[in-house]
């Protein structure tokens, strides 16, 4: 097995059975990094 | 889990506009906005063109937030011009979702005026809370967003006519390499992502060209990826946008599919999308990038799959598997040599 295989089939692993997303529009996801602080945490009404 | 006292407290209906520039990276227009709040991943898409649209941009967005992520709640802002139409989207993403999610609060953006639909108030931003948001950014180490989306692109584009006056002896060096300077090459490029890791310095035009050669084997590009981890991607698109922007057409795909990866492990779906718009020609490791953009795969479980460790073992691993250029085809400029079919060696 090359690593070529090998970081494919990682991310492969990841992905899983790809379940068929329906057809979309490009969606940016943004996904915070466990200790960024963007992380929206607390929310008070003004 | 994010501990709550490094949480960014948003009090405010004119801080939370004010914080999405700063989560986006970059302006958002005619867009709609959907944050979680406390977990999930934020969302940003193009807000429905037309009454046609309007379903199956609905389910792109319940797809994520109800069958793939689930938050316990969601404030969804929409920017827009034409009231009616940014309205009518809020109204009908806000019924879909609060089935499962609390939803709120609902904003709509024009300009610097914005409607809470839940509450039916209304105000101006108020640049005290613009100048928090961006202050509380900025102490993060966060640069601040840029004007659009499309900037993201262009900085992605650049002049490669320095890179380029290196790469036919460039070439020609690597043709040359036998395996155990192969196995030297595949080393020095490791060390040269190290070494920027450390010092943040661009490469020179020489190293530039001897790093986009070597990536061009897809073999060193993917020990290039298993090198990678989430902590470590911010600073590893630095180095992959900088050689893409600087790479020649024939070298150019592989470190833009590197900052497609990197841009995905870092958290950022819009500059990862945006990298992949550079590429000539898609290929196997683009085509993976892409599907857990679209199936909306929380990168985290990148280094939890695979501690961080075991990349460099698995790298050292590949290395003993044979030199790459054994395995792989002659390389000719403007080549790319992936090959079509699935991934079972080469």
């Amino acid at each position: 097995m090359t690593d070529t295989t090998r970081s494919e089939d990682r991310l492969a692993a990841l992905i899983g059975t790809p379940a068929p997303a329906p057809a979309r529009s490009t969606v940016d996801l943004f996904f915070p990094a466990s200790q960024g602080l963007e992380r929206l945490g607390t929310f008070a009404d003004s | 889990v994010v501990p709550v006292a490094e949480a960014l407290k948003i009090s405010s209906h004119d801080e939370l506009i004010a914080a999405v520039p700063h989560a986006l990276g970059f302006r958002p227009v005619q867009s709609m906005v959907c944050l979680p709040i406390g977990s999930g991943p934020i969302a940003r898409v193009d807000l429905p063109a037309s009454d046609d649209e309007l379903e199956p941009w609905l389910a792109t967005l319940t797809d994520v937030y109800l069958h793939r992520h689930r938050p316990a709640r969601i404030a969804l802002v929409a920017f827009g011009e034409d009231g009616s139409r940014t309205v009518e989207a809020l109204a009908a993403l806000g019924d879909a979702l609060s089935a499962a999610i609390d939803v709120g609060p609902i904003l709509w953006v024009n300009g610097e005026e914005w409607t809470e639909l839940l509450t039916a108030t209304s105000g101006t931003l108020s640049p005290s809370a613009q100048a928090r948001m961006d202050a509380e950014y900025a102490i993060r180490g966060r640069v601040m967003p840029v004007g659009s989306r499309e900037e993201l692109a262009a900085a992605m584009q650049g002049d490669s006519r320095n890179v380029a006056a290196h790469l036919p002896p460039t070439w020609n060096r690597f043709r040359g390499l036998d395996e155990t300077a192969l196995e030297g090459e595949v080393s020095w490029v490791g060390a040269r992502v190290e070494r920027f890791l450390d010092d943040r310095h661009y490469l020179s035009d020489l190293d530039a060209a001897r790093v986009l050669v070597a990536l061009s084997d897809t073999g060193i590009r993917d020990g290039a990826v298993l090198a990678m981890n989430r902590a470590d991607s911010p600073v590893l698109s630095e180095l992959w946008q900088d050689l893409t922007r600087r790479a020649p057409a024939e070298v150019r795909d592989s470190p833009a599919t590197l900052l497609a990866v990197s841009s995905w492990l870092e958290g950022n779906g819009a500059k990862a999308w945006t990298a992949l718009d550079q590429l000539l020609e898609p290929n196997r490791l683009s085509d993976l990038v892409s599907a857990a953009l679209e199936q909306a795969v929380d990168p985290s479980m990148w280094d939890k799959a695979v501690p961080a460790a075991t990349g460099a073992l698995m790298q050292r691993a590949a290395l003993r598997d044979g030199p790459a250029h054994n395995r792989a085809p002659t390389h000719e400029p403007g080549i790319n040599p992936d090959l079509p079919g699935p991934a079972t060696g080469r």
